[in-house]
Parts: C-alpha cells; sequence; structure tokens
C-alpha cells in the first residue's frame, strides 16, 4: 500500500474514533476508494449483512475531511 | 411544548426539539400518534395513515403499494416500534421478508432472526414456502440525523438486495425509503 493511502486511512480512522467514540471496527475490513475528486473511506461489511458503517469524505484539493457520517 | 389537536380533538403534547422543525418528520410523529404506534391511542387500524414516503426516498409505486398493504403496513408499525426509534435505552434493527400467496396474491411476512444491532442486521436466506413468492424485504433504521446517520439505504443495503433479487423497504425517521430490483 503506498504511504499517501497508508496516511489517509490512518487520519480516517482518528476521525472515526473520535466522532464515533463507540463504533467498533472489529471484524470490518477498512477501504478506501479513489471517487475522481475526493477519496472516501469506510468499512467493509459481509456481503449477508444489511447495515452500515462511518463513511470519511476526504477532499482531494484540500486535503481535509468534508463530510463524516454514519450508514445504517 | 407544543400543542396541537387532532382532528378527533385530542390534545397533543409534544416537546419541542430541533428536528421538530422539519415538516416530514412532524407528519410522522403526527401519523405515529395517529397509528397508535407511541401507545396513546388504542385505534391503530382505524387510524391510520399508512406509510408516509421519505422525501429524498426513490418514487417506487409498486412498493408503496406494498408497504401499504394492511398486513405489511401493521408488521412495520410493529418493527419500528420495537426498534425503540425514540429511545432511552438501546436501538436495535427489526426486519421481514414479504411474501405473497401465488393464489390469493394476499401479502403475509416473516420475521428476521433478532440478531440486529443499532445499525445492522443479518436476514438469513429469503423463506421458500409452497405457493409464496417473496416480494421484497423490510428492515428498520432507528437512529437519527442527530446521532451522524444518514436515513436512506446503505451500500450494504443495496448490494443485499441485488444479491437476493428483491427490493428493500425501510422505515427510517424520515419515513420510507424504496430501493433495489423491481419486485417479481
Amino acid at each position: 500500500m503506498k504511504t499517501t493511502e497508508q496516511s489517509l486511512i490512518s487520519a480516517a480512522e482518528q476521525a472515526v474514533n473520535a466522532k464515533f467514540p463507540d463504533f467498533k471496527a472489529e471484524g470490518k475490513k477498512p477501504v478506501l476508494q479513489d471517487m475522481g475528486d475526493y477519496w472516501e473511506f469506510t468499512y467493509e461489511l459481509p456481503p449477508t449483512m444489511l447495515g452500515g458503517a462511518p463513511v470519511v469524505v476526504i477532499d482531494k484539493r484540500t486535503k481535509s475531511i468534508s463530510h463524516i457520517y454514519r450508514t445504517q | 411544548m407544543i400543542e396541537i389537536t387532532t382532528r378527533s380533538g385530542q390534545l397533543l403534547d409534544l416537546p419541542r426539539e430541533e428536528r421538530d422543525t422539519d415538516a416530514s418528520e412532524f407528519q410522522l410523529a403526527l401519523n405515529e400518534e395517529k397509528s397508535g404506534t407511541n401507545g396513546t391511542n388504542g385505534s391503530a387500524t382505524q387510524l391510520s395513515q399508512g406509510q408516509v414516503t421519505a422525501p429524498k426516498s426513490a418514487k417506487r409505486p409498486d412498493l408503496e403499494k406494498i408497504a401499504n398493504d394492511p398486513t405489511v403496513s401493521a408488521e412495520i408499525d410493529k418493527a419500528w416500534k420495537a426498534s425503540n426509534p425514540n429511545g432511552p435505552g438501546a436501538k436495535q434493527e427489526k426486519g421481514f421478508w414479504i411474501s405473497k400467496d401465488d393464489k390469493t396474491g394476499a401479502l403475509s411476512v416473516t420475521p428476521f432472526p433478532d440478531n440486529g444491532t443499532n445499525d445492522s442486521l443479518t436476514p438469513g436466506s429469503p423463506p421458500s414456502e409452497k405457493g409464496k413468492t417473496v416480494v421484497g424485504f423490510f428492515h428498520t433504521h432507528p437512529n437519527t440525523d442527530g446521532e451522524g446517520y444518514r436515513q436512506g439505504p446503505s451500500k450494504p443495503d443495496e448490494d443485499f438486495a441485488k444479491s437476493v433479487g428483491v427490493p428493500g423497504l425501510i422505515r427510517s425517521h424520515d419515513g420510507m425509503y424504496y430501493y433495489g430490483p423491481k419486485s417479481p
């Protein structure tokens, strides 16, 4: 994994921990996707599950978090 | 506090909070009162006005019809209440499969296993009952915007609907969301 991606994942995980301290990441795979103008960080659920996880949107231009929310 | 009088003349005392200013949420709260889901009114069937579609939901008349079937609508109200959407205490997603009788067209439901957390649920396999066809599945989203949650379907919700080949229905604080493939 590239250093940039590692840094982004680390920053996103810290943001999730700060914003949603009750979230438990155990058993969920962190995923970073390049969406063009921004990166989107979230956690993958098993395909047999309904539900959600925190989502962190990182603006490529400003290199800052533009949105952080949860899905359910 | 705010005083509201229903059509039947009953006076309601509802706490005014930030989200009370949202029209759809307010309408939903009124509908909940009228359908008796808050336990203040005993005549649920008589006063129910059906399931309100969330403003941001896809427009799916086929699924709105399913949601407003009397049997399904009553089960949606029951699952919503069981999710404890307004607290206090732990919230839990609830859900069920929706099947149609091949001869009569009557709809019935099969509950999901009771394994939900506040923001996830594992439905298991669709039921396979002779003479019935699964036409969709339903689950609740009991968490609020104020808790940092989006109300509509998540990507795993969308992916699950595609994998089982039937559409999904969600009851949220905004109202009903509809998504996924066309109903068989």
